[in-house]
């Protein structure tokens, strides 16, 4: 039994929640709404935060600019001094001292033999690179030796001319000198027509030791 | 766009309501009450408001008023509501002639609704209402939007009638009269074996019965009102004269239901603003020589603390169209 006559249309009951279908779209759309702001707000901080950040090193860097090409400048020269250096101490520390060798020669030498040429030769070897504008596989050597040219007339001059040779497998050459021979046929008559019968040509080639440049 | 999944999931609103306000625009003003479903399922009035008559839904209700839910009741001397017995199964309605058998000679003007009571082979007993549709749309049109929102539109005798029932569960297990006595208009409904087995309205209302009194005593209507309200002149004589036709009128329902169902209600419960002094009610008793209880939904219904001020507790009757349209929406959208 019910006695609930009820005269209201369909379409005129309201919904009466709290939260209506309508209430609810207009929050979707707001949050939808909020969220998009949201995104390009952010989009147009982000942006306008990275354009004052541009304006600003654009602006440090027109002041730095000219020092930074300067220093540039420098690095690069300071850079090609630093390898001539380099190449200076190299040469320095595998050069041979030839005032130490002529005068340790001085001292060493026969009385009886008298020098009438001395060569001092020396000869940088650099090996190939392993391809076009690589660098070289081993640094440059530097390979020297000393020829020495003279005449005697004493009649002990073969062991005089040994004993010269000798010289250079002594202190101080020990050092420095990785040989000293008498090539063949070099210990000969001199055919000079002063020169007696005890004239006498020689020749000793001291080959040095080879040196690294670095 | 349908929200009702997400809204049932988070529980708002879930398809039933749990705080509705009732308001009846009647002639003599606009009552509203406010009832909230407890815990258990107990109702519980929250608020009471009374406030001038202001014409059909032309009223700004208090705050404190405004419940989610809007169950707004009319009077109006237009309305026509009856208990009718139609020769047809209820699913064959579609052609019956309802506003000829309601009287009504211009449909279009009327919006007219239904409720089936019972239905068999060959009958069907149906409760009918027929109210001005532009009666209708005046009530509506100020609930439009924002809180209450409109739930039910029912006419004020039917609704309070309502409320005395399901508010009494005894009214629909006992053979009972139940009758509403409005400015303008009279509701009674008769009701036996849990069933309703006669509903119909008059135009006979309380203004028409004081005005017959006042001319039989010799005075206006709100003089014989106060006078022989406050026993000041002893007129039970022309009391009962001036509720005859009234009493006429229920007696010839009382007889008719029981012809028809070999039962004789023995009891009538009255509601109307009238009824708040119960010494209008003896001439109907006389009448009908049946015992009269008068129905104050705000002494029966449960009240949260100080919900009803002690002014308007003493004009309870007033209320029973508010309060039954209240209830009747609580309960047709019950968890």
């Amino acid at each position: 039994m019910n006695l609930r006559v009820n005269l209201i249309d369909e379409h005129e009951i309201r919904d009466c929640s709290v939260i209506t279908s309508r209430f609810l779209i207009f929050v979707l759309a707001g949050l939808v709404l909020a969220v998009i702001l949201s995104v390009l707000g952010w989009a147009f901080f982000t942006s306008q935060r990275n354009a004052t950040a541009l304006k600003e090193e654009t602006w440090k860097w027109g002041r730095i600019e000219a020092d930074f090409k300067r220093a540039q400048t420098l690095a690069t020269r300071r850079q090609a001094i630093e390898r001539v250096a380099s190449d200076l101490d190299g040469w320095r520390n595998a050069r041979i001292s030839w005032r130490d060798e002529l005068t340790a020669l001085a001292t060493a030498m026969p009385e009886t033999l008298q020098l009438t040429d001395l060569r001092m030769m020396s000869e940088i070897s650099v090996s190939p690179a392993a391809a076009p504008g690589a660098a070289p596989a081993k640094p440059p050597e530097l390979s020297a030796s000393l020829r020495l040219i003279g005449k005697t007339s004493s009649p002990t001059a073969e062991a005089d001319v040994a004993r010269l040779r000798d010289v250079f497998s002594a202190h101080p050459f020990t050092n420095t000198v990785d040989s000293a021979v008498i090539p063949q046929g070099a210990f000969r008559l001199d055919p000079a027509s002063n020169a007696g019968l005890a004239g006498r040509l020689f020749e000793i080639v001291c080959t040095y030791r080879v040196k690294t440049l670095k | 766009m349908d929200f009702s999944g997400i809204k049932a999931a988070l529980s708002l609103g879930g398809g039933f309501l749990r705080d509705v306000v009732g308001i009846d625009f009647g002639t003599t003003g606009t009552r509203a009450v406010r009832v909230s479903r407890m815990g258990g399922g107990a109702w519980s009035i929250v608020r009471v408001w009374s406030g001038p008559a202001t014409g059909s839904g032309a009223c700004v209700l208090p705050r404190d008023m405004r419940a989610p839910a809007g169950a707004l009741a009319v009077s109006h001397p237009g309305i026509v509501s009856k208990l009718l017995s139609i020769p047809r199964p209820s699913n064959k309605l579609d052609d019956v002639p309802i506003a000829e058998l309601l009287g009504i000679t211009d449909p279009k003007a009327f919006r007219i609704a239904i409720e089936i009571q019972d239905s068999t082979a060959g009958e069907t007993h149906a409760l009918l209402a027929a109210l001005p549709d532009a009666v209708a749309r005046a009530t509506l049109s100020a609930f439009v939007q924002g809180f209450p929102a409109p739930q039910s539109l029912e006419v004020a005798g039917l609704a309070a009638i309502n409320g005395m029932v399901l508010s009494i569960p005894g009214n629909r297990d006992q053979g009972v009269i139940l009758l509403d006595l409005g400015a303008e208009t009279a509701t009674v409904a008769i009701i036996v074996a849990r069933k309703l087995a006669f509903a119909r309205q008059f135009r006979i209302g309380a203004n028409a019965i004081m005005r017959k009194l006042g001319e039989s005593l010799g005075m206006d209507a709100e003089t014989a009102l106060g006078a022989v309200g406050e026993g000041i002149v002893d007129a039970e004589g022309q009391t009962g004269a001036a509720f005859e036709p009234l009493a006429r009128q229920i007696i010839l329902g009382r007889d008719f239901v029981s012809r028809r169902h070999n039962v004789r209600p023995g009891r009538l419960v009255v509601s109307g603003g009238l009824f708040q002094t119960p010494c209008w009610a003896e001439p109907l008793a006389a009448a009908l020589g049946v015992e009269v209880t008068v129905w104050n939904p705000l002494a029966v219904l449960p009240a949260a603390p100080d919900a009803i001020t002690p002014g308007l507790a003493a004009q309870g009757c007033r209320f029973a169209a508010a309060a039954g349209a209240a209830v009747a929406a609580l309960e047709a959208k019950r968890p």
